[in-house]
Formats: structure tokens, C-alpha cells, sequence
């Protein structure tokens, strides 16, 4: 992995059309600002994974002929 | 409600994370005889993969994403009009219930049938929002 340190409102470009700013630094929490053309989709990694292993859950349970699809909705809650 | 009538291909150009690199989906209704069903599956063309789908509303009425501007523009969005949405249902037989996940809705273009998949990383939408199944509890 390529290290690099930078200061706040230095930046990294990344290839042709990706800039990587630090916006500020507090403590340990540091706000990055991310320039990138509109094909580049930016997520926050952990959600990202999340999403990733949900859409896997999804397709190994998606049985079309399941009786679970055949039935009302009882009180719908979010966890 | 399905979603659909008819089923054109859908094209996710990016793929859906976790669902190795397929592109092209078709939107099957799980209606049976007279019966409306709340499920579609959408399967890809190559029938190597599918995902049992539902619009948000049909469970959470108040579900309102944000969607970046930006990234409807991926898609050719302009106009609220041109969309269509869906999210993913995971299944728990043992519990009775399915997961809906209103982190990762589906956003399609249902004039050009390009769609893609949504990642709401700074809202408070559950990623498995369970509804309960079956007969009992009005």
C-alpha cells in the first residue's frame, strides 16, 4: 500500500480524474472531500460491505416459490 | 402492486456489488393466477443469479430516500417521473419474516431500462428492515 502523508488542505490525485482533499482534522476524525467523475461511485467502506454481503444474503434465500411470499404482512417494525 | 407488465432488460452497467459482474436482469412478476403479489424477482439473463424484490412502500409507507442528483445523472434521471424503485427482500424461514433493505434500493430509468443500485451511506434507513409474516397477529 502506497502511504502518504498530507496536511490539512493538501490533497492526492488518483489517476486522471480523482482528487482527494483533506477538508479538516480533529483528533482522530479526519473530513475528506473527494472529486471524481460521475462513473466513480464513493461509498463509505463499511456500508458498502454491508451492502454487498445483504445483496448475497438476498440471492441465497431468493426462492420465488417460497410460502413466506404467499402471506399477509403481520405489524411491520424496523429493527 | 408487481412492478411490471411487461419485462424488459434491465441494465445495471455497474453491476450489483456482491453478485459477481452481471449486467443484464429481467423483472418477472410472482403474481400467480388472479392472486397480485407484493414480490418480483428480478433475474438476470443468464439465469445465474436473482433477488426477490419489493417496492419500499409496499412495507414502509414513509420510505423517502435522498438520492444524490449526481448519481440519478449516472442513470440519465432528470425528472422524478423517469423512475422506478426497488429493494431487495432477504428471506428467514426460521423466523418467519423477511429482511427489506432500504440501504441498497434500486433505481431504474424505465425509459432507457438502466438502473443501478443505490448506497445511502449517510442516512438512518435500516439496512434489514424485518416484516413479519403469516397468519395470526392482525
Amino acid at each position: 500500500m502506497l502511504v502518504l502523508s498530507r496536511r490539512k488542505g493538501e490533497a492526492v490525485i488518483i489517476g486522471d480524474g480523482i482528487k482527494v482533499t483533506v477538508i479538516d482534522v480533529k483528533g482522530d476524525q479526519i473530513r475528506l472531500g473527494i472529486d471524481a467523475p460521475r462513473t466513480i461511485s464513493v461509498h463509505r467502506e463499511e456500508v458498502y460491505e454491508q451492502v454487498l454481503a445483504e445483496n448475497a444474503a438476498a440471492a441465497q434465500t431468493a426462492d420465488p416459490r417460497s410460502p413466506l411470499l404467499r402471506q399477509p404482512p403481520r405489524r411491520p417494525r424496523t429493527d | 402492486m408487481t412492478l411490471t407488465t411487461t419485462t424488459p432488460v434491465l441494465r445495471f452497467p455497474t453491476g450489483i456489488p456482491g453478485l459477481a459482474n452481471v449486467q443484464d436482469f429481467v423483472l418477472e412478476s410472482l403474481a400467480e393466477g388472479d392472486e397480485e403479489s407484493l414480490f418480483d424477482l428480478l433475474r438476470s439473463t443468464d439465469d445465474s443469479v436473482s433477488l426477490i424484490v419489493t417496492q419500499p412502500w409496499n412495507f414502509f409507507p414513509d420510505y423517502a430516500p435522498d438520492l444524490p442528483d449526481d448519481e440519478l445523472a449516472e442513470i440519465g434521471i432528470e425528472h422524478a417521473e423517469d423512475v422506478t424503485m426497488f429493494c431487495s427482500v432477504t428471506l428467514d424461514h426460521d423466523e418467519g419474516c423477511i429482511y427489506v433493505n432500504l440501504v441498497g434500493p434500486f433505481v431504474v430509468n424505465i425509459k432507457t431500462h438502466v438502473g443501478r443500485q443505490f448506497v445511502l451511506s449517510d442516512a438512518d434507513w435500516p439496512l434489514r428492515a424485518r416484516v413479519d409474516l403469516g397468519t395470526g397477529v392482525a
